[in-house]
């Protein structure tokens, strides 16, 4: 059976939970619970309420992201 | 998290391999005009059962059927119904065998022969559509070897069938395929970024390579509410190829055959 494969979106931090979960809206306005990737944690990077941020997503479940990138 | 299968394991998915490449074959025997498409469903259902097997399909959650049948413009995930076929169907099966606590996953599109003379030449285009599926799917098997990663097998397929005019779908994409039936990684028919930024290959990954292509534009569309069937926006003709395989030192091993 075929797979529906993930897709990244662009996000806006909304606020920081414990354990580095985040919430965050997407463009058209929905709030998806985030968590941080490896490489992210790896290297410090400090993520705030108000950063733009791209999400990795997939269509399975479609209120949860995977923070990949801060923009600058 | 993508997992790695011991020599052990890899065995018995060739076992439930070779089951499905025998149901599956002699599924597309029976595509004939005037059958439905619940009755393969059906047949299919019978066969994996007689070679003391499971349907794998049915394992999946809101998933009642043994096969997906993607007749025409169906791209995937097509729920059997009463659709009688018809000479000229282009019909794509997708069937899975749940055996000994592991899965494995093949697809194949035939088109039912239409023997009236004056549509010869719609034949021919479909053959050649048909055929470059298929020869996309040998060459990125090709690719599957210890070294390479997920992104040389994406390129090759996508190559192939791009490279006749086709559109390869960017929404669905082969997967690992193991104690379930979609694991890590994803392998899409189409390379988006580097091939560098790809999952590298090793020794004991079992996937499931699918070549999911178009004839007309890559956008698909869910085509009503059952929840499952998805087909091309632009309602042209849709191919589906999958065969799983496993990374050997030696190199890919087809499971499914």
């Amino acid at each position: 059976m075929v797979h529906q494969g993930s897709f990244e979106v662009d996000g806006v931090v909304k606020e920081a939970l414990p354990n580095t979960l985040f919430r965050a809206e997407l463009e058209n306005g929905d709030i998806v619970l985030c968590h941080l990737s490896g490489k992210m944690r790896m290297h410090f990077i400090k993520i705030l309420p108000g950063d733009r941020v791209k999400l990795e997503m997939t269509p399975y479940d479609k209120a949860k992201g995977r923070i990949t990138y801060r923009y600058k | 998290m993508i997992n790695i299968k011991t020599p052990e394991e890899i065995e018995i998915m060739k076992e439930g391999g070779g089951i499905l490449a025998a149901v599956l074959f002699e599924l597309l025997k029976n595509i004939k005009p005037g059958v439905s498409e619940l009755e393969i469903d059906k047949l299919a259902e019978k066969l994996i059962l007689k070679k003391g097997s499971k349907p794998g399909f049915k394992e999946i959650k809101g998933y009642n059927n043994s096969i997906c049948v993607s007749t025409n413009n169906v791209v995937v995930h097509g729920v059997p119904t009463n659709y009688k076929f018809k000479a000229g169907d282009i019909v794509g099966i997708d069937c899975g065998v749940f055996y000994k606590g592991f899965n494995t996953d093949m697809a194949e599109t035939i088109q039912i022969k239409n023997k009236k003379l004056k549509i010869k030449s719609d034949n021919a285009k479909i053959q050649k559509f048909l055929e470059t599926g298929k020869r996309a799917l040998k060459e990125g098997i090709k690719q599957a070897k210890t070294g390479n990663r997920v992104g040389h097998i994406s390129k090759t397929i996508q190559n192939i069938v791009e490279g006749k005019g086709y559109s390869i779908v960017r929404s669905l994409v082969g997967h690992g395929v193991g104690r379930t039936l979609h694991e890590e990684p994803e392998v899409p028919g189409f390379l988006e970024f580097d091939v560098e930024k790809t999952p590298v290959l090793a020794e004991g990954m079992t996937i499931a390579i699918e070549v999911i292509y178009n004839m007309g534009k890559s956008n698909v569309k869910y085509l009503n509410e059952d929840g499952w069937t998805i087909a091309t926006e632009d309602e042209s003709i849709s191919g589906l190829f999958e065969r799983t395989i496993a990374i050997t030192k030696n190199g890919p091993l087809i499971l499914t055959q």
